[in-house]
């Protein structure tokens, strides 16, 4: 008896211990490791020079009616005319760029509050739409692109697939996610763009989107782009709403201190619960969804971005990629054997060692910056007619609000890296309050 | 939600501010400091959020970087300049402090060749910059430190190898009598002048700052992003292999140490544009191109360095020739032999070990950050950093 006690006593801890060893490897790190890789990755987050001044000097300057035509539209900002649109011509670099037949606003549709069409979204383009008859581009050979993109809203990216310096074989040419399209509604506010914010400022941004979604090669064709893309900058940054969220581009406008100091001067907040809502919000998201009227988040370098390397604005790991909802495949396909993969990334961390990431789920802004401390990490997006803008998070895995809100007040949320320095714990009014704050924005 | 000179802080985190700010006020107070420090607080951010109940991410103990910060610094080197691992920023534009650690490779230009100790043990190298600036006394106090580096350093280059004769930088292949020097890089790529090709041969002759007046005849004008370089006067490391160097600008008007000029530029462009590849220039011929010295009325303040993204980089640099005339600095502006360096503008800086790709951070087209060549360790070699020394003719290509 005694003697089994004293198994038990072993066995039920090891147990306990392998299993933790076991969970806490697939991400990244062991129970060994873990203060040290907190504590590095709180000597990363404190080397960064933030502010969180009301300015944006990431503005793009051009035309806007011209930018309007290239992104797709026509004058009225609704109906779709690609006559004038980028994604084809013939660069002196890459000889004849030509396009799957999309444009910008193929994928940004002006009725679907510049985002895709609801999935499945075959149903509902019209027949022979080119987003579903030609995605060879955007897929390049994956044949879980189609059907990824059709029933989820996701499209394929290679993040780093455009540099000539590393080989074709370096997994960081063949790192890949599945991402969200972005609405560009208030994407004026956003410091770092794209969905883990990599893109520094909006031409940087078009650029990169142009070159995904035009053709199924590495080459780039700067020369046929670069002319068109300060324009369409300058439009997208013209897509405001409110529109009076305009006067925080201008400090000289006569309402710009006014929308600094109330956080929620455009936000109509009426009734008792929208209002108790609004207390919520303000005691449980500005920690992140600072910036005021606009909730993205205002923490940046403190100059012009193009003055810094990445990233410039504020990313934050809240564990939404690792949780993986939708069971996304992140092994590359090898055309040659039809097999997946695993990809392999060298991930340095703060102390200058590195460490060898299988691939499992998408790894947010380390792809791009090659920091450990940066795994799983992406940018807050705005909040302005947020009801009608989902699905929600990077990868479409929440389905309406009440499941973001959800999500925000479970153990998955608050274990995550920064859900432990944001902890959000709503009772049940709370919750509904803040979905009713949150339907009003 | 306090807001605190524009650093957002949550309820949370104004806690732990609060418990770093009593941890820093107690350490000063004992000093006697608190009226000249207290200023530094206001930014600390990001640093109270994670720490381990003293405010700082290193823990608690003596060889904290953070604490370190917040007392007046030390001109040798300490275990705080062992323990620092990435940048440390406190206060605002006006005032504020930076702390930052210098690792081999980290930051050179291209084609500068990285120092290596004869017996190929780079371990031990490392060095610290401490920046403190106010703009009311009108200061920029700079502290340079390092370690592990030879007293006579001596350097010999192998033409075509790690060394390449350049009209537009003329730097010495060896160094015989070395010694050291601080720069320091505004890293921004927004500043821009035109570099003018002639027409026929499509090789380069020059920039706007050799050609004041206006562009030459029969060239083809190109803009290219230009840096601008500060530096030190040179100084050398003690018998025990020590750097330890501080000097002091004005806040207003940022100069080279001693005054003499503003500073020079420099960039790394084609010398012949046959061998550019339109719009891609990590594919491209990219060689080093300087400027002469600027006069010292050119100068900028310290704000426009710290919004234009800083980097540091200690370079070996000539000390058997002497320029009166130039103040201490020397006709070639720099050497091109980097020691220890840092991107103290980007998050995280670059760690040990890694190497700040220049071209990949202005195209964005990739990690800016790759491993040094060899690494830092024991057996570490010499190398010279991104060079683009040769392209293919692209001019000659059929498309």
């Amino acid at each position: 008896m005694i003697k089994n006690l004293k198994i038990s006593h072993l066995v039920v801890p090891l147990l306990i211990i392998l299993t933790a060893g076991v969970t806490a490897h697939a991400d990244g790190e062991t129970d060994d490791q873990s203060l040290t890789n907190r504590q590095l990755r709180a000597v990363y987050d404190s080397s960064v020079r933030y502010t969180d001044a009301i300015t944006f000097p990431q503005t793009a300057v051009g035309n806007v009616a011209l930018g309007r035509a290239k992104f797709g539209l026509a004058a009225d900002d609704v109906t779709i005319d690609t006559s004038q649109a980028l994604f084809q011509g013939t660069s002196v670099e890459a000889g004849l760029v030509v396009s799957n037949g999309t444009a910008c606003s193929s994928c940004h549709r002006p009725q679907f509050n510049f985002l895709l069409p609801p999935t499945p979204i075959s149903q509902n383009l019209p027949p022979g739409d080119p987003l579903i008859t030609n995605r060879v581009a955007e897929n390049g050979d994956d044949p879980l692109g189609p059907g990824i993109f059709d029933t989820l809203g996701l499209v394929g990216q290679r993040v780093n697939r455009f540099n000539p310096i590393r080989p074709e074989t370096d997994p960081y040419r063949q790192i890949f996610s599945w991402r969200k399209t972005q609405t560009i509604i208030n994407m004026a506010f956003g410091y770092g763009l794209l969905t883990d914010g990599r893109g520094r400022e909006p031409i940087e941004q078009s650029r990169g989107a142009t070159f995904t979604h035009t053709q199924n090669t590495d080459k780039r064709f700067d020369d046929l782009v670069n002319p068109s893309l300060p324009h369409i900058a300058a439009y997208m940054q013209t897509e405001i709403r409110p529109p009076e969220l305009a006067a925080l581009l201008n400090p000289s406008d006569p309402n710009y201190a006014n929308l600094v100091a109330n956080p929620y001067a455009t936000v109509n907040a009426t009734t008792k619960l929208q209002k108790k809502g609004q207390a919520v919000f303000d005691a449980s998201c500005t920690g992140c969804h600072n910036m005021p009227n606009v909730f993205t988040n205002r923490d940046h370098l403190n100059g012009p971005p193009l003055n810094f390397p990445l990233l410039y604005g504020h990313t934050f790991d809240i564990g939404v990629a690792q949780k993986n909802k939708h069971q996304l495949e992140f092994r590359r396909y090898d055309v040659a054997t039809g097999t997946r993969i695993p990809i392999v990334l060298p991930l340095v961390k703060e102390d200058g060692s590195t460490v060898n990431l299988t691939v499992v789920d998408d790894i947010g802004a380390a792809a791009a910056t090659g920091r450990f401390e940066d795994l799983h990490r992406f940018k807050v997006p705005q909040l302005r007619v947020i009801s009608q803008l989902g699905p929600y998070f990077h990868d479409n895995s929440a389905a309406t609000l009440d499941e973001v809100v959800d999500y925000f007040n479970s153990d998955d949320y608050n274990n995550s890296k920064d859900g432990k320095l944001y902890p959000i714990h709503l009772n049940k009014q709370e919750r509904k309050a803040l979905l009713a704050f949150l339907n009003v924005l | 939600m306090p807001n605190v000179e524009g650093v957002t802080m949550t309820r949370r985190s104004a806690k732990q501010h609060l418990l770093w700010l009593k941890t820093a006020l107690g350490i000063l107070g004992v000093l006697g400091l608190v009226g000249c420090q207290a200023r530094g607080q206001e930014k600390v951010g990001l640093a109270a959020q994670a720490d381990d109940g003293c405010g700082s991410p290193y823990g608690c103990g003596s060889s904290d970087p953070v604490q370190a910060l917040n007392v007046p610094p030390h001109a040798t080197w300490d275990a705080a300049d062992d323990a620092i691992l990435a940048p440390i920023w406190i206060g605002n534009d006006s005032q504020g402090s930076l702390y930052a650690p210098l690792w081999r490779g980290a930051f050179p230009g291209l084609e500068d060749y990285i120092y290596t100790p004869a017996n190929g043990d780079c371990r031990g190298i490392k060095g610290t910059v401490r920046v403190d600036w106010d703009s009311t006394a009108n200061t920029v106090n700079i502290l340079l430190k390092a370690h592990n580096l030879p007293v006579h350093p001596v350097v010999q280059r192998t033409e075509g190898v790690d060394w390449f004769p350049n009209t537009f930088h003329n730097a010495p292949k060896d160094i015989a009598v070395g010694a050291y020097r601080l720069w320091i890089i505004q890293a921004s790529v927004t500043h821009k002048t035109n570099f003018y090709y002639d027409k026929n041969t499509l090789l380069l002759q020059g920039s706007d700052f050799d050609f004041p007046s206006g562009a030459p005849a029969n060239t083809i004008p190109v803009p290219f992003p230009i840096f601008k370089l500060n530096n030190s006067q040179v100084f050398q490391a003690d018998a025990q292999g020590r750097l330890s160097h501080q000097f002091t600008l004005p806040y207003n008007q940022v100069t080279t140490e001693g005054g003499t000029f503003s500073s020079a530029f420099a960039t790394f462009v084609p010398h012949d544009l046959c061998q550019a590849a339109p719009l891609q220039p990590e594919i491209s011929q990219l060689r080093p191109y300087v400027t002469q010295w600027q006069p010292p009325n050119l100068a900028t303040n310290w704000q426009t360095f710290l919004q234009e993204g800083i980097g540091f980089d200690i370079q070996i640099d000539d000390n058997s020739i002497q320029h009166p005339e130039l103040g201490g600095n020397l006709p070639y502006v720099y050497s091109g032999i980097s020691v220890a360096g840092n991107v103290v503008g980007m998050k995280g800086g670059v760690p040990n070990g890694q190497e700040m790709s220049i071209v990949q951070a202005f195209r964005n087209s990739g990690p800016p950050i790759f491993p040094v060549q060899g690494g830092n360790g024991l057996g570490c070699t010499p190398y010279l950093a991104e060079p683009h020394v040769t392209a293919p003719l692209y001019c000659q290509m059929a498309h």
